[in-house]
């Protein structure tokens, strides 16, 4: 005998979630089964199309594609294939090479004018680019005021266009940077802005208005050309058939591309990439490869590792504003006790260079190779000995002296200034170990090489958006340790992180370090226009920085950057990686 | 035939500790339309009896020995599934009202009639409802109020819907534990009454089991009181009333307010009932008897007739030859 | 009609807390510390530059006139400019919700729906080797660590076996196809979703099993089930008939409830599986401190908590009887 059908109409509420619950997992299990079973058949079946794609992981999704606007450097990843500066580095001697310009500038001292001669070229919509296009973007830059563009361009006067391959600049006063910074900005078609511009002039905010609109089609006169951006999956970009560069050769290089088209594909965590890389869905990864991952990458026969060294700087600063960093023997004493080899070896693992000088070494022709060298070729203990002498001699007192009668060295305690007063607790902030573990770690070490000396130091590792708060803005701070992973090749920086004037909220010079004779060197150096010249200031510069310290360059980290190695050939190895405007016009499937 | 010949029941619960006898050898019969009541203080097998008829103990129930002869079939030995159908279609029963009986998330003709489309499907739900309308009116019901759900229903309303859904298949049995515990007076007299009428319009056999003697008094043509897992002293109800045999009956009279109503001086048990897992060898209200003697504890007791039909389980009772 | 009464009273509560989120939420963001600007540490941008930005922001003006012109954006419909994409917060969230949606959704019923199911059957098997299985199992998986969870599903049947996509919503190879129709399309994003729908699934099921389980439990001991059973019912229709939807109920509830503490593994998993939804982008403006998309998806997660909670109790009263308002 059956019982009542459980379809019948009594008991509704049960039947309402019960008859239905059951009814609706049946269907689904049946329905992702099918799934699963008709994708495998139908992705195995489509797999084989477009081979002459590079396929490049990133690990953020671009967040604008407004070249005014986009300032993480996963847009420029992207922005980069499309829109081209006039000069470009050489990979090997990275000196500038003419790229949309036809030849070097010219230099005409008694106007204080440089003219640039333009390469014929057309832009993606099959346009022709001309001067206009230059010294619209120029003006733009100064009539909007554009962060991060604007210091490059404040000090032209007045842009000529004789004709339309000629472009003629007037600087106001004389200005080293304009070769190397000025003229290396990516150049927008005044065809596509100018009626964006002229919009964005009529609102109330037109900064904000033209930061904030959205660029669907950026058109460019780069490699490659915006197809199609699946937001939150991939940007797909075709190759620009309109390139100037295309079957010619440039800076002794033959151009292509030679690909088809470049996908980006969005990873978010470098996790996922890799194991996307060793599937074999990404060619290459544009990313540095943590260290982490590389026995394993290195032991996979299609996967090439690259290993670059990069315009970086990872230092130490101090608060020179206050005590106890105010004082120079101090931050020496400091510079003496941090021992380069065992962050070298011991964190990075050896993979990184020893920074003597805030420029990096990579930077053959601004780095200066005789700065001084603070306790170089000295072990743990030596160390140890020479800041405890530095220190003495400047009259800093202890309880218990690091180096015993007999000279040998122990744990110091009570340590006084040359005034009397006992040195006070201190933090060195640091970025918490998750966002970069090398850092905290090396904040830890230096923790206890201060207290070998009886310097009572913390090492505190401190959310990113905060430790930037407290150093520049707040200046509320005694020693820090950051780093630029991007760092200009134009060794401009150097004044622009120590000037007195940059000692300011938000400003650059975060040390709060003062000196009237690097202010006036550095000064010089930003309006010499000579490039050998202007070495010897950067190098006296360096020497000057190294002499008083406001900050210790730790470490340069080396970038280990991993591409498949079956599919294409013709990577070209840089300064920061092989993932250059070169690889990309020279890579050739194999 | 007798309609329920219970013969030798004996019912343990698995425990921790051991078996525990819930019912011990007890033996009864009903005649069709006739009505039974066990009386007993909670924990004295009562309920377990109500559920071993009914084929529902709980998981660690185990009927250790004896037949439940009911319309001449042993209800021990059939299945599972054969069990399932004579629930209800033969034996119903009525729970008391206070308890949660009612499905709250369901409608409560809706109830009454799942108890009819069980066991006659082709019923069909429409007519399963017009019986419901019918059996509303029988127990007194409003048909208007089939449609509502328990918790818009009173204490009594809920009894008589429990009772119409006891009626839903005609059973020959009705067991009704507790049926009116937790009612006021005036509609536990209303409640019986209808009990009692419908008993007599539809005959019916049923087991009153109950704590309140005065209720069974009030019910039952025969009563049995049980103590400690076993049937102390049965018999028809006048002559367990006027002439009780066992202590304990007496006990437990002595407990309640007379039937008249009047108030005596009301007696409570002194001491507590016995251990069941590990009972004692002689009489098992030994220990709270007050006419105890020691071949009380010596001597498994064993049952004395005290007049034709009445009998009682006391060794004392025994020795005096009553 | 008391009903409509009740959901009125609901809905004047629910916006007086949801003002009160408002506020919390712009005060938050602001006294937390680290500022927008600083996160751009490229040596390019002068401090005129920042100031510039700061300005562009609106974050020059004093908290008090912030705030109105937050309260003004927000009644106007239109939750500002995100900082890092300088696109309105409101297309941004757009552009997300429905993956979210999809995955998040997807995953809370089907999670419920099977843990319900399940717990229904462990405590009918209850003390048998079923039922130790499912509890240790909902258990564990309950409790896993869901990157964990997550990472290992990739590494499993994303890499070793190669069956799953590794992480993302779609695949080129489909999308770039101009043959691709609309179904292929959707299969792809059905695809793409198994591994992270696996992950939240796992991580929740156990909840809703044991919750069930529990409850189940508790309602077998109720003496209607005894009623059901002298019925003469079948032990399946006591369990599915009577058991069960009354046991269902605090799972409701709890359903309801833990939308906002699953709302954290949800960002978690979108951030694994690079899943383009809302919970990656809270992440990612939170660490970049993009006050508008942060406080938007804030928002926005507060609503869904709210709606959601309401949405539960009207369900409430509709599946128990008892409960009128």
């Amino acid at each position: 005998m059956s019982t009542i059908n459980s379809k019948g109409k009594k008991g509704k509420v049960m039947n309402r979630i019960h008859g239905r619950s059951r009814c609706i997992w049946n269907k689904w299990s049946v329905l992702f089964v099918c799934v699963a079973i008709l994708l495998g058949v139908f992705l195995a079946g489509s797999a084989s199309q477009a081979a002459d794609m590079l396929k490049v992981g990133l690990l953020e999704e671009p967040k604008s594609l407004n070249v005014w606007r986009a300032s993480d450097r996963w847009s420029w990843k992207v922005l980069g294939m499309i829109y081209q500066p006039l000069y470009v580095r050489d990979p090997e001697t990275l000196d500038l090479v003419p790229w949309l310009a036809a030849e070097a500038p010219e230099l005409d001292a008694d106007t204080l004018s440089y003219t640039v001669k333009l390469r014929p070229a057309k832009w993606s919509d099959g346009t022709a680019f001309t001067s206009e296009d230059v010294a619209f973007t120029a003006r733009l830059i100064n009539e909007f005021e554009i962060p991060r563009y604007r210091y490059k361009w404040q000090f032209v006067d007045k842009i000529e266009t004789p004709d339309p391959q000629t472009v003629r600049f007037y600087l106001k006063e004389p200005k080293a940077i304009f070769v190397p910074r000025s003229l290396t900005i990516p150049i927008a078609q005044k065809k596509q802005w100018a009626p964006i511009v002229e919009q964005a002039k009529k609102t109330e905010k037109p900064l904000s208005t033209l930061l904030n609109h959205k660029m669907e089609k950026p058109i460019g006169c780069g490699p490659f050309v915006l197809e199609e951006w699946r937001s939150g999956a991939y940007l797909y970009l075709k190759k620009n058939e309109q390139f100037f560069g295309s079957g010619k050769e440039i800076n002794g290089r033959a151009l292509g591309p030679h690909i088809d088209g470049l996908l980006f594909k969005v990873f978010g965590t470098s996790d996922a990439a890799v194991l996307a890389m060793k599937k074999g869905s990404i060619d290459f990864f544009w990313w540095g490869v943590q260290s982490g991952y590389m026995d394993d990458l290195r032991q996979n026969r299609d996967i090439r590792l690259f290993t670059s060294e990069r315009s970086a700087l990872y230092y130490m600063g101090f608060n020179v504003r206050r005590p106890p960093f105010n004082d120079p023997h101090l931050r020496r004493a400091a510079a003496m006790l941090i021992d380069e080899d065992f962050i070298l070896n011991r964190i990075l693992q050896g993979y990184g260079i020893k920074m003597h000088s805030l420029v990096p070494p990579g930077n053959v022709y601004w780095y200066c190779p005789d700065v001084p060298r603070h306790g170089e070729g000295l072990d743990r203990e030596g160390r140890i000995k020479k800041a405890y002498e530095i220190l003495q001699k400047a009259g800093y007192t202890w309880e218990v002296p690091p180096v015993d009668e007999s000279g040998d060295v122990v744990k110091g305690e009570g340590i006084r200034l040359p005034d009397g007063k006992s040195m006070e607790k201190f933090t060195i902030l640091t970025p918490p170990a998750d966002y970069d573990p090398h850092r905290a770690m090396c904040g830890m070490m230096m923790q206890e090489w201060f207290r070998m000396l009886g310097i009572p130091a913390y090492s505190k590792p401190t959310a990113f958006g905060s430790l930037l708060e407290q150093v520049k803005v707040k200046h509320d701070f005694e020693a820090f340790v950051l780093g630029y992973g991007r760092l200009s090749l134009d060794p401009d920086y150097l004044r622009t992180f120590f000037l007195s004037r940059n000692d300011k909220r938000r400003g650059w010079n975060m040390s709060g370090y003062h000196n009237p004779d690097f202010d006036r060197i550095a000064d010089k150096s930003a309006e010499t226009m000579v490039r050998a010249e202007r070495r010897e200031l950067i190098w006296e510069m360096q020497k000057i920085l190294m002499r008083d310290v406001p900050y210790i360059p730790l470490y340069n980290p080396k970038l280990v950057e991993a591409v498949r190695a079956e599919r294409f050939k013709g990577w070209v190895e840089m300064l920061g990686g092989v993932g250059n405007i070169w690889t990309f016009c020279e890579l050739q499937p194999k | 035939m007798a309609l329920l010949e219970v013969e030798d029941l004996c019912i343990d619960y698995k425990t921790k500790n051991g078996y525990l006898k819930a019912v011990d050898g007890v033996s009864f019969s009903l005649e069709r339309g006739a009505s039974l009541g066990f009386v007993g203080e909670s924990g004295c097998g009562k309920t377990t009896i109500g559920m071993g008829l009914m084929g529902m103990l709980p998981p660690n129930g185990v009927v250790r020995r004896g037949r439940i002869l009911f319309e001449g079939e042993d209800l021990l030995r059939v299945s599972a599934e054969e069990m399932r159908r004579v629930r209800w279609r033969k034996i119903a029963m009525i729970f008391q009202a206070a308890m949660n009986a009612l499905n709250p998330v369901q409608r409560v003709g809706e109830q009454v009639a799942e108890a009819m489309l069980v066991h006659n499907p082709s019923l069909g739900k429409e007519k399963a409802l017009k019986a419901v309308e019918e059996l509303f009116e029988l127990v007194g019901l409003q048909t208007d109020r089939i449609r509502d759900y328990p918790h818009q229903y009173s204490g009594g309303m809920k009894q008589r819907a429990i009772i119409a859904m006891s009626l839903a298949c005609r059973p020959s049995l009705i067991i009704a534990d507790e049926p009116t515990t937790a009612l006021d007076v005036i509609v536990q007299d209303q409640i019986l009454a209808e009990i009692r009428a419908l008993q007599k319009e539809f005959n019916i056999g049923i087991i009153f089991i109950s704590h309140d003697i005065s209720i069974v008094a009030d019910m039952c043509h025969d009563i049995g009181i049980m103590y400690a897992g076993q049937l102390v002293e049965y018999g028809p109800r006048e002559d367990v009333f006027d002439s009780p045999a066992h202590p304990y009956t007496r006990a437990l009279l002595s407990s309640f307010p007379t039937l008249t109503g009047k108030r005596t001086d009301l007696v409570p048990i002194a001491g507590e009932t016995p251990d069941l897992v590990h009972p004692p060898e002689g009489c098992r209200f030994y220990d709270r008897c007050q006419e105890q003697i020691p071949a009380c504890r010596e001597k498994v007791s064993r049952w004395v007739a005290i007049s034709p039909g009445h009998k009682a389980l006391c060794c004392r009772c025994e020795m005096d030859g009553r | 009609m008391e009903l409509r009464r009740y959901i009125l009273k609901r809905l004047v509560q629910i916006t007086i807390i949801f003002f009160v989120i408002l506020t919390v939420l712009f005060l938050l963001f602001r006294l937390a510390p680290g500022d927008p600007v600083s996160r751009m540490v490229d040596p390019d941008m002068t401090p005129e530059d920042a100031e510039q930005l700061i300005h562009q922001l609106g974050l020059d003006k004093p908290l008090g006139i912030q705030y109105l012109v937050y309260l003004k954006n927000f009644f106007t419909g239109h939750f500002g400019i995100s900082f890092h994409y300088g696109e309105p917060v409101v297309d941004v969230i757009w552009n997300r919700l429905p993956n979210t949606i999809l995955l998040f959704t997807t995953s809370i019923i089907l999670s419920a729906l099977v843990g319900i199911f399940l717990g229904k059957i462990a405590s009918w098997h209850k003390g048998e080797k079923t039922d130790s299985v499912m509890t240790i199992g909902a258990l564990v998986t309950h409790t896993l660590f869901l990157p964990w969870l997550a990472l290992i599903l990739i590494w499993v049947f994303g890499y070793k076996l190669g069956w799953f996509p590794i992480n993302g919503m779609i695949s080129e190879e489909v999308w770039l196809d101009p043959d691709a129709g609309f179904i292929a399309k959707g299969l792809d994003i059905g695809y793409h979703m198994i591994l992270p729908l696996t992950t939240l699934f796992l991580i929740h099921f156990g909840a809703y099993l044991l919750i069930m389980r529990s409850s189940m439990l508790e309602t077998l001991k109720e003496d209607y089930i005894l009623t059901a059973r002298a019925k003469g019912l079948e032990e399946k229709d006591i369990r599915d008939r009577h058991a069960a939807p009354n046991a269902a109920l605090p799972v409701v509830t709890s359903v309801g409830l833990s939308l906002a503490f699953s709302i954290n593994g949800g960002a978690l998993t979108e951030t694994v599986f690079t899943w383009p939804g809302i919970g990656r982008e809270l992440v990612f403006s939170v660490s970049q401190n993009d006050y508008p998309l942060a406080q938007a998806s804030f928002l926005l997660i507060a609503i869904v908590v709210l709606i959601s909670n309401l949405v539960v109790d009207v369900l409430y009263a509709y599946l128990d009887p008892r409960i009128r308002y």
